[in-house]
């Protein structure tokens, strides 16, 4: 059994389970926290009773969106909206992250953890986040979304520094400054898109916000802007951390880093057991609409509950053996993509991320060594778990040659990015045509 | 042997798709699986069993045995 820290959150607090699936906490002006696997599934299905709303003009309820404590100044996209306005720019954005997208984009994958992995390989050390674990994400979700990839080392960089600085801290400062920095340009790019139409059908997501109808009318330019940080700030650093995690338990567990080498099909349903045992977000909030109760607790209307999703995670109930992680653990009913309507919508491109990569260092990298002691788990675990940084060494190898140029300052689309991305937007306009009704054939 | 997905139980957690992709797809509304191809040819009965036991809402079943018990 790995140190119960090394796994996250979930495993710190499971001794709550069975004792207090739901309490009370002072702390944060005061909120619910709820651990237990029923109670959490019950609020997380309710969405009209607890509500995901982040109210910033105070238009509404005043409701202080997913965070506790709320550090939000305008929504964080559609996580923190209620239906109907959420379900418009869902159903508008989730063609592009069915499975049969991700299925277009994993050439793209498998193309980008080639050539990173090659990046380091000749060196025989690397710092695993900043080299592999980092960029991979961020490069695919950039293509996705359409943002210029000139900028995808300060984007990763900005959402990593963002999620390992101490709160007051000169590092937080700086990721501030960095995610500020990035949200400015998004400002300017999304002007531009809105300001530019190429007339065609939209090519990526950006285009899908900046030039189609949804709900109804077009985003204001700011909405837009809000559902681009969602995307890459859910994207990023998320995925990131369930890599970490996998890689860092793999160096410390080598008959099973080589069992799974030798059977990479088997890599699906070790990711769902790391996802579980170290769920990269720990948890999400909720504000109750009306009085309620749940498991005994009675909640007023506008109190607020934070889903501790990692630690519903370790529920015994519902898991033999929490504190063991299991590769083979099936079912696996963890809570790490949340659940109901907020589900994460990029639980299928993170999936193929996380299969593709590690699939790819344990193929490449076989022997790979950590050194633990300066394996550093985030300051702040209210939202995000992962680590700082993982330093690495291997025995050397030789490149094997990819498309993207992980040092060419400018990249471009490779020709796999611009045949997934062409695949999609068929794909997509298919599935309009299927579903919506008023469509009429051609 | 046929796959069903009962999608007043669905949530949409997608496990039946880690474990037999082809036969599922998603529907963008509400991103709850469907069922693309219901007959499940032999090769695929144990992925097939792995898909129904593993929903965490109990949405999948097997239908008719093709030399398989479940």
């Amino acid at each position: 059994m790995a140190a119960p820290g090394s796994l996250g959150v979930g495993a710190v607090i499971a001794d709550r389970h069975g004792k207090w699936p739901v309490a009370y906490s002072g702390a944060h002006d005061g909120f619910w926290s709820v651990v237990g696997h029923d109670a959490l599934k019950t609020i997380a299905l309710d969405d009209q009773t607890f509500s995901s709303d982040f109210d910033m003009n105070n238009e509404r309820k005043g409701y202080l969106g997913v965070g506790v404590p709320s550090v939000s100044i305008v929504p964080f996209g559609f996580l923190e909206m209620d239906n109907p306005e959420h379900a418009y720019i869902r159903r508008a954005l989730i063609p592009r992250f069915s499975p049969t997208a991700i299925k277009q984009w994993c050439p793209v994958i498998q193309d980008l953890a080639t050539a990173f992995v090659d990046d380091v390989l000749e060196k025989g050390e690397s710092a695993f986040i900043d080299e592999i674990a980092s960029p991979i994400p961020a490069v695919i979700t950039m293509m996705m979304l359409g943002a210029p990839l000139t900028r995808w080392k300060a984007w990763a960089h900005a959402n990593h520094l963002q999620n390992i600085s101490e709160p007051g801290s000169e590092g937080k400062k700086q990721g501030e400054q960095e995610m500020g920095a990035m949200v400015g340009e998004l400002i300017e790019i999304i002007a531009e898109r809105r300001a530019n139409p190429h007339g065609g059908e939209p090519k990526d997501m950006l285009d899908v916000m900046c030039h189609t109808e949804i709900g109804g009318r077009y985003l204001r330019e700011e909405e837009i802007m809000w559902h681009c940080v969602l995307i890459l700030a859910g994207g990023l650093d998320t995925t990131t951390s369930a890599m970490d995690c996998a890689v860092k338990w793999f160096a410390e567990n080598p008959g099973e880093r080589a069992r799974l080498r030798a059977h990479p099909e088997k890599m699906n349903v070790a990711i769902e057991e790391f996802l579980r045992a170290c769920s990269p977000v720990t948890g999400l909030a909720r504000t109750a609409t009306c009085p309620v109760e749940v498991e005994g607790q009675q909640m007023a209307e506008g109190d607020r509950l934070v889903m501790h999703f990692a630690a519903a995670n370790y529920d015994p109930d519902v898991f033999d053996d929490p504190h063991t992680v299991d590769l083979e653990r099936w079912p696996n009913k963890h809570f790490s993509f949340g659940h109901g309507v907020h589900r994460c919508i990029g639980l299928h491109l993170a999936r193929a991320t996380l299969e593709i990569t590690l699939n790819e260092v344990l193929k490449r990298m076989p022997d790979y060594e950590i050194d633990h002691s300066r394996a550093k788990i985030y300051p702040d675990i209210s939202i995000n778990f992962g680590w700082i940084d993982l330093p690495m060494t291997f025995t050397a190898g030789s490149r094997v040659g990819s498309d993207f140029d992980v040092r060419n300052a400018e990249p471009e689309l490779s020709k796999a990015a611009v045949a997934a991305s062409a695949a999609v937007t068929e794909l997509a306009l298919a599935e309009l045509d299927e579903f919506d009704d008023e469509e009429e054939p051609s | 042997m046929k796959l069903e997905i009962d999608d007043k139980l669905c949530q949409g957690h997608a496990m039946c798709i880690l474990a037999v992709p082809d036969p599922i797809d998603m529907d963008p509304d509400d991103g709850h699986a469907f069922v693309v191809q219901a007959e499940v040819p032999p090769e695929l009965a144990d992925a097939a069993e792995m898909a129904r036991a593993g929903c965490p809402e109990q949405a999948v079943s097997l239908v008719g045995s093709s030399g398989r018990t479940s």
